[in-house]
């Protein structure tokens, strides 16, 4: 199992490398636009060639990476170029939000998929199937963001009530953590928990077919023990990896979701950072939000090896 | 009672009914909403039709009948809440409007009923002009103290204080998108403890003005004399005002509570704090308001006006000094001839840009915005001058010009504009306007990033520009930066335009201190420029704030404006 991390790890270090990199050149391609819009009603163009020197934006590129790849393997992930705190600084206390909300999110999505997909599966063509599926393509194929703000419409107009805006730690005050992340971890779990479902479906019909199901009927074992005792197992090993594929792309829905929630999370810092043109700071997000896709991926290969063996070789 | 605002539709009854209500508030993420004593539910809507009425501000109850009553905390919503806490600094309004305007003071700042006009707040009075307007002696308020918060520890607020703020904001260059205002302050002298001397260069008029708009706050001269990075963390956030900062989050929450030592001015500060939460979604802006998360959003008009007939809330208009605006790159050939640039002046339909664009919300204007209401031109002059006829005259004159010209048949030309602050929106009106009168405009959209627009107006790098400006109510920001043909004082005549008379008129405007004789000049030179156009101006869009009811003494106003949001306003219990 060390071997089989150790191997991973390695693997992702060029992943993560190429990713810095992109990164790192994509915001450099338009300096004059960056410089523009820190300059605003002050361009001109000598001040610009000034903050450009300042910024660094004249240097070579390939100098300038390397040095702010040695300074990021010395912990130093630049300075904010507006707060003027250290980008970690400014991340850190955010990510907790954000990962709050990813876990509540993927949370929903295994609770709502996977019971869903199991039941749509052994009732194949049934009404409740028809139903149950038509629900998951409505859940693929509306956005979480429309769900999200007719929901928080409805309730602002109906109840006068939203989910409060205030970060609580969920040591601190329970029910208003519970308030805040519940309804917003839901909507943005749905188009996850929509794929879970299918997934598990497809996967629950297919394992359903195998000889040693058919043996477990004929022993007579009631449907509950056949289906969760000899099927299900079966059944989740592909479903985790849906999991994981999907976990990115809730990590990016994280972004407008901490907005449309005001949620003080890392993603709203990223729009922050955006706005502001604070290169430091947008560099930083993006590489935390890469690594934390490295490491789902780096998860989910390891749960994959330690459910199958066969995986293991 | 009669508000500012009451008066000012009143006067301008004519653009009242080409003025609709709806539109986007959402302008740069500029708005503020500025708190004053308002009251008079007065809808003043005889004859509006076009939703002229709904942009009387209205109170929830006469001021008269209720008597201010401590306590409570203000909750706002909106954004952005940038990361740069130096105010002398930053360019974003709510580290200024909220965070600066609660916890400090400015040597003069605008009128709350005239906000046009500056008035005292450190300075116990106007201030002392000599020497033919080179030399202004102020004189503070004695009584003005700093909070009890280290390196000041209370003191009271000096010439030296003065001094030092303003000599850092003008050495600041660059790195303080004002410093350019005091390039013609030569030297500030502090004569004794409350007396503060500035000799300029030249007269300018406007400098009062610019001392009092939104970001020139008096900061302690200690804090100032550590330069350029001075203001980087809350505690460096220290002012005379009734306010002390109590939290800044960048991009996420800004906090004040009430100075415990108490603010020097009496029977002002009811409130016992008050916060900002950033948010940007419009829709997320009226959950929080309707949830009672927040108690005073600005949010756009059709937005807005679910609000008009709930009793739980009140709703305030503004106009906004953000200017749409048609610019003419001067500098090419075709736009040399006067001729083709009355017939743009004359073919772009103003009332047409708010009706598409911004459902409404807006006030057409010439080269004044509208929203700088003391200065701009009486309606019934402005609907004589050419471009604010009837559309089918309009039209007919243009072409008659572009024929005179030698463009009978029009000619093709191309547009630059972003998709940014709905200036893409505004060109898409202003090319079916021009293609009525011949002329074909190819968009050249440079994409989303504002900023590269403005790169390439200020690089001249197009002919025409469907673009958007903001600045100050005054008229050094509205006339002279945009139509002088001097670079060091046409700071943002990007088109390069060029008229000595006019030039000369905006030179005497800027050294005239008197309101009455300035005002006349002023009208002018917008007349002139009417007839012989720089930028095409448009008009400017309304500001919509929906407050809860329980929100008193509030009024919103036009302008990024200095005055002490802070003092007036109460919350009913």
């Amino acid at each position: 199992m060390q071997k089989i991390i150790l191997r991973r790890l390695v693997l992702s270090i060029p992943t993560l490398l190429i990713v810095s990199f992109l990164i790192f050149g994509i915001l450099r391609l338009d300096p004059d636009a960056a410089v523009a819009a820190r300059l605003g009603e002050g361009y001109t163009p000598e001040a610009a060639e000034q903050l450009k020197e300042e910024l660094g934006l004249n240097n070579n590129i390939a100098t300038e990476y390397v040095k702010w790849l040695g300074n990021l393997l010395r912990g130093d992930w630049g300075t904010s170029m507006y707060s003027y705190r250290p980008v970690l600084s400014e991340v850190m206390p955010k990510v907790g939000v954000t990962l709050e909300l990813a876990l509540v999110a993927v949370f929903f999505a295994v609770v709502i998929g996977v019971p869903i997909g199991v039941v749509s599966a052994i009732r194949q063509d049934s009404w409740l199937d028809y139903v149950l599926r038509g629900f998951s393509v409505l859940g693929l194929s509306v956005p979480g963001f429309v769900v999200a703000t007719f929901v928080l419409a409805f309730l602002a107009i109906q109840f006068k009530w939203i989910p409060p805006t205030q970060y609580a730690a969920p040591w601190e005050d329970p029910v208003k953590n519970f308030q805040q992340f519940a309804l917003a971890g839901l909507i943005l779990s749905l188009a996850t928990a929509a794929s879970v479902m299918r997934y598990t479906r497809t996967m629950m019909l297919d394992v359903l077919r195998q000889d040693y199901i058919r043996t477990a009927w004929a022993k007579g074992l009631r449907e509950r023990v056949v289906i969760t005792r000899h099927a299900l197992k079966n059944v989740l090993l592909p479903v985790i990896t849906v999991i994981g594929l999907t976990m990115a792309t809730l990590v990016g829905g994280t972004v407008i979701f901490e907005t449309l929630f005001t949620m003080n999370g890392v993603g709203r810092l990223l729009i922050r950072g955006v706005y502001e043109r604070d290169y430091p700071l947008v560099q930083g997000i993006t590489l935390l939000f890469a690594i934390a896709v490295v490491l789902i991926n780096l998860i989910v290969d390891i749960s994959y090896s330690l459910l199958d063996p066969r995986a293991r070789g | 009672m009669s508000t500012y605002w009451d008066n000012y539709w009143r006067r301008r009854r004519v653009s009242r009914r080409s003025v609709i209500a709806g539109g986007s508030a959402a302008t740069l993420g500029l708005a503020t909403m500025a708190i004053a004593g308002c009251g008079d539910d007065d809808d003043d809507d005889e004859g509006t039709g076009g939703g002229g009425a709904q942009l009387t501000p209205v109170a929830p109850t006469p001021d008269t009948a209720e008597k201010p009553v401590p306590g409570g905390t203000l909750r706002f919503m909106g954004g952005p809440i940038g990361s740069l806490i130096d105010i002398h600094r930053t360019n974003t309004p709510w580290e200024s409007s909220f965070l600066w305007h609660w916890c400090g003071n400015f040597l003069m700042r605008f009128q709350k009923m005239a906000p046009y006009l500056p008035e005292p707040d450190l300075a116990a009075a106007q201030p002392e002009i000599t020497d033919g307007g080179t030399t202004l002696i102020f004189k503070l308020r004695p009584e003005a103290k700093w909070q009890n918060k280290p390196p000041v520890n209370g003191r009271q607020v000096t010439a030296e204080d003065v001094k030092a703020s303003f000599e850092r904001i003008k050495a600041l260059g660059a790195k303080s998108p004002r410093s350019g205002n005091y390039a013609v302050v030569d030297s500030i002298e502090a004569i004794d403890a409350t007396t503060v001397r500035f000799k300029l260069k030249a007269p300018k008029a406007d400098l009062l003005n610019a001392m009092a708009d939104q970001y020139d706050l008096v900061i302690p001269k200690e804090i100032a004399a550590r330069g350029e990075d001075a203001i980087t963390k809350l505690e460096d956030v220290v002012g005379s005002g009734p306010y002390e900062a109590a939290a800044f989050e960048a991009g996420q929450r800004i906090a004040v509570k009430k100075r415990p030592d108490g603010y020097w001015k009496p029977n002002t500060a009811w409130v016992d704090g008050a916060e900002v939460v950033n948010q940007t979604d419009n829709q997320a802006l009226v959950n929080a308001i309707r949830a009672n998360q927040t108690d005073s959003v600005s949010i756009p008009a059709d937005l807005a006006r679910q609000f008009e007939n709930d009793a739980n809330f009140y709703i305030l208009r503004a106009p906004n000094p953000t200017r749409e605006c048609l610019l003419i790159n001067h500098t090419k050939e075709r736009y040399k001839d006067l001729r083709v640039r009355q017939a743009l002046w004359r073919a772009v339909d103003r009332k047409q840009v708010y009706d598409n664009v911004y459902a409404g919300a807006g006030i057409i204007g010439g080269a004044m915005t509208p929203a700088a209401a003391g200065w701009v031109l009486p309606d019934a002059e402005l609907a004589k001058l050419p471009g604010f006829g009837k559309r089918a005259d309009e039209i007919k004159e243009a072409k008659a010009l572009l024929a005179a010209a030698g463009y009978p048949d029009g000619f093709e030309e191309t547009i630059m504009t972003a998709t940014a602050f709905s200036a893409n929106l505004v060109t898409d009106v202003i090319v079916s306007n021009l293609r009525e009168v011949g002329i074909r405009l190819t968009i050249d959209n440079v994409g989303t990033d504002f900023a590269t627009m403005l790169r390439r107006q200020i690089a001249g790098e197009y002919n025409l520009a469907g673009t958007l400006f903001l600045s100050g109510p005054y008229p050094d920001a509205q006339l002279l930066i945009y139509h002088h043909s001097d670079p060091a004082k046409g700071t943002r005549n990007y088109g390069k335009f060029a008229d000595p008379e006019i030039d000369r008129l905006l030179d005497q405007q800027s050294a005239e201190f008197d309101y009455e004789k300035r005002k006349q000049i002023v009208f002018e030179i917008q007349r002139k420029l009417a007839t012989a156009p720089g930028p095409v101006w448009i008009g400017s869009r309304i500001l919509f704030f929906v407050n809860n009811k329980r929100v008193r003494n509030a009024v919103a106003t036009p302008f990024l404006a200095g005055y002490d949001d802070a003092e007036d306003v109460w919350i009913k219990a």
